[in-house]
């Protein structure tokens, strides 16, 4: 079992009031930090300004990366999240995206993504799909120390 | 002339050695002209044979000089000259050609010129014995004509050495030279600076003389100085004891198809390119094609999600209509995720790259009866022997079957369960695969639409579907290379069937190591 | 449009009575993905190399996901993830440790070479049946695995 939040970052506001609404529905509850663009992703993940106090910003057990980002792709973030010298380099990054062309989902896996998720058509399946997740990442899986 | 017979010259005491009898030998011989020229080429004796074939009289031509039995042509070459010199050279000059009667009409003669030299060497003049050989050479002097006339080939001769001794039109006109500009001169003269170098000439002329001829193609120099692209054909010619005595050369000027090739080449290159920008804008139509289903599909997300939580979260504050308007937007949306799905199938298929290979059809039927699942409530029969393999690309084969088996299950009739049966069976080469349902058919007018992007024949409510399946079979099979159709009867049912090329397995690998 | 063919899963186990209670989850649970069991992290190496009797990849195809145990004769897992990550194709097949290590720094290292994600072997066989259930839910049934060459052809050695 891992603790700690879930990082969810995402920029399109519907998909992530839905996936938000999603997680809402599992019990029990797991926290999440929702950002909505790649650099500010980098940020948190660094310490940087304006997320330095690690009580109030906690550094997540996992990581759900949509690709398509402003100012930083999903795919930058990883490759930036796996070219660190420090441990941060091992937190799990699962990609959760509406693409399923081969071409990003072999990228995301050379990249060192553990995991590739297809964002589902209709609720049912999202919440199907965040019950899994759930229950695979957050509660069976064991997470490095970060 | 004295008509003493040579037999009252011996009768009369003179001896058969002795000079009088062989001059009255040679001045009463009619067939043959027989006569002297002193070592510049002047007539100095003439015979009966000489006034027979020449028709000039012995006054009329003692003293003159002897090119002027010899064809304009010829003196242009200097043949008279060129003959006088291989004579004083080696002794003897052998030659046929066209020779001048007084009367300026022509005959073919042969010809033998011999080098006279006295008690110490010294050239005295020249013996000349000349045949008229016109009648045997009547179906060669035609020929003659023929090679003199000959356009689109150089048709020249050469002697031993590669002195150019004749010349036809068709020689002037691709090399630019006149008759008299290349008369006695070297061939090389024709080729190229780097050939003359290397020695090319040299190594033809020796070619030809090992091999009895030499073929090739290279570059060759005009008068004009450009360069143009020969075939050419050297043959040694020999007399009946098998010496060399001169050398014949055939030039075809290929400059048009070498043009021509270069022209091919350039096509083949830019065709070349075209595929790698084919390629290219096709990997970017993919990605394009990509990019705009995601970017569809984003909003459609939203706009169900948020109905159906609508739906769930606010069920208490919905009546029966706005729960019923809610049911409509959430299909519609069902309905365009498919839509999307099935829009962008058809643009892979048409652009992707199917490749076909030897696949195995019963493992194609099996997968697309896999992907169906078992929930359409219907009985399916496969009759496909398992050996059977057809030239195709595996998934979009699974796909088109997929699609097919779709259909039969979906359009059956109201309040029966589907029946489907799949067959296998051979066509003039091809196997044909048809998958029969015992539907409600298709009326014939509709038969060719049907295969069209969008077409639909029943109204939603009844049959769901985007109107795109058939049409990504029609193209996948086309682009494969096979054909498919449909039979049908309104009430009965249809088949629709797919034909593609037979073919034996692929030879698999097995390692016989460990 | 799901893959033509089932993908195969790799089984990298050396005790054999843990193979079996796997391999028995998955067949309990209509799992009908062919496992190939291998005893050893050079045999697996074999495997994705299409060493041998392995380079027929219409017997042997290339795994779709790894089940790894890290205490392996010959090879460890450890090894056979730092030479995974080194080869390309092959190194994007996910790859799920289930072993019995429950160290923090064993689970690191294990992330450090590469691994997708890290499962303790339970004692309880009920418990097994819940992992197995877990990774074709999560595995098999919701990731999007990566679009491997098929039939890739190796390179000897």
């Amino acid at each position: 079992m891992t603790n700690g939040p879930v990082l969810l970052v995402e920029d399109d506001v519907s998909d992530f009031r839905l996936i938000q609404r999603a997680f809402a529905k599992i019990r029990p509850t797991v926290p999440m930090i929702r950002l909505s663009h790649g650099d500010e992703a980098v940020a948190y993940l660094a310490g940087d300004a304006p997320y330095e106090n690690r009580s109030l910003h906690p550094f997540p057990c996992v990581i759900l990366l949509d690709i398509k980002l402003p100012r930083r792709s999903g795919f930058e973030v990883l490759e930036w999240i796996r070219s660190q010298e420090s441990t941060l380099k091992r937190v799990p990054v699962i990609m959760l995206t509406s693409s399923n062309h081969h071409v990003d989902v072999n990228k995301a896996y050379e990249l060192g993504v553990n995991s590739y998720l297809v964002k589902p058509s209709n609720n049912s399946e999202l919440e199907q799909l965040v019950s899994t997740f759930r229950e695979y990442w957050v509660e069976l899986n064991q997470g490095p120390t970060v | 002339m004295s008509t003493k017979s040579p037999i009252s010259a011996i009768d009369s005491g003179v001896g058969l050695h002795s000079p009088e009898v062989f001059r009255l030998l040679v001045d009463t011989v009619e067939d043959y002209a027989i006569f002297l020229l002193d070592p510049d080429g002047t007539v100095r004796s003439w015979n009966a044979g000489a006034e027979r074939l020449k028709q000039y009289k012995a006054d009329e031509i003692i003293g003159k000089h002897f090119s002027i039995f010899y064809t304009p042509h010829d003196l242009a070459m200097d043949k008279p000259g060129h003959e006088l010199r291989t004579a004083g050279e080696t002794g003897r000059f052998e030659d046929e050609g066209w020779r001048l009667r007084k009367d300026g009409s022509r005959f073919w003669a042969n010809v033998v010129i011999t080098r006279v030299r006295d008690e110490n060497g010294n050239l005295i003049g020249f013996g000349k014995i000349t045949r008229d050989l016109t009648d045997r050479r009547h179906e060669e002097s035609r020929f003659r004509l023929l090679v003199e006339s000959v356009l689109d080939y150089g048709i020249f001769s050469m002697d031993t050495g590669g002195h150019i001794t004749s010349w036809n039109v068709g020689a002037q006109r691709i090399k630019g030279y006149t008759a008299e500009e290349v008369a006695g001169k070297h061939f090389s003269m024709f080729y190229t600076e780097e050939d003359r170098r290397g020695g090319l000439p040299e190594h033809v002329l020796r070619t030809a003389t090992e091999q009895g001829h030499f073929e090739g193609e290279g570059w060759r120099v005009r008068k004009d100085g450009t360069r143009f692209w020969a075939s050419i054909v050297v043959t040694a010619l020999r007399d009946e004891d098998g010496v060399l005595y001169g050398f014949s050369k055939v030039t075809r000027d290929m400059s048009d198809r070498k043009a021509l090739l270069e022209e091919l080449k350039r096509h083949a290159d830019e065709l070349e390119l075209r595929v790698q920008e084919r390629e290219q804008s096709n990997a970017e139509l993919e990605a394009f094609a990509y990019s705009v289903s995601h970017d569809l599909r984003a909003p459609l997300r939203a706009i169900g999600g948020f109905a159906e939580a609508l739906l769930e979260d606010c069920a208490a504050t919905l009546d029966q209509q706005g729960r019923e308007y809610l049911d409509e937007i959430i299909k519609a949306v069902g309905r365009m995720n498919l839509l999307v799905q099935d829009l962008l199938e058809y643009g892979r298929i048409s652009r992707i790259n199917l490749q076909s290979v030897p696949v195995n059809l019963s493992d194609a039927v099996h997968d697309a009866l896999r992907q169906l699942g078992n929930d359409h409530g219907g009985t399916l029969e496969v009759q496909v022997a398992p050996d059977i393999w057809v030239m195709a690309h595996q998934q979009a084969l699974a796909q088109v079957i997929f699609n097919l088996l779709s259909n039969a299950v979906k359009f059956h009739k109201k309040d029966l369960s589907p029946e489907v049966t799949v067959r296998a069976e051979a066509y003039n080469g091809s196997i044909r695969l048809s998958v029969t349902d015992k539907g409600i058919g298709i009326a014939s007018q509709h038969r060719e639409r049907i295969w069209q992007v969008f077409e639909r024949l029943h109204d939603r409510e009844m049959f769901p579907g985007t109107g795109i399946g058939l049409a990504i079979v029609k193209r996948a099979i086309t682009r494969m290379g096979g054909s498919c159709g449909l039979e049908s009867q309104v009430g009965q049912g249809s088949t629709f069937w797919i034909e593609l090329p037979l073919t034996e397995p692929e030879t698999e690998k097995i390692d016989t190591n460990d | 449009m799901a893959e033509p063919v089932l993908p195969t899963i790799l089984l990298v186990e050396d005790t054999s009575s843990d193979a079996a209670l796997i391999r028995r989850g998955f067949d309990k649970i209509n799992v009908l993905n062919p496992i190939v069991w291998v005893k050893n992290g050079q045999e697996a190496l074999a495997y994705l190399s299409g060493l041998g009797q392995y380079g027929d990849r219409i017997r042997y195809p290339l795994p779709a996901l790894i089940l790894l145990d890290l205490d392996l004769p010959e090879m460890t897992g450890f090894e056979l993830l730092q030479w995974k990550r080194t080869q390309p194709y092959i190194r994007r097949i996910p790859v799920v440790v289930l072993t019995i290590d429950k160290a923090t720094s064993a689970i690191n290292a294990a992330y450090d070479l590469g691994a997708n994600s890290y499962l303790v072997k339970p004692g309880d066989p009920e418990e097994i049946m819940r992992i197995v259930k877990s990774i074709q839910e999560y595995w098999l049934g919701l990731n999007q695995p990566p679009k491997l060459v098929l039939r890739a052809t190796p390179d000897a050695g």
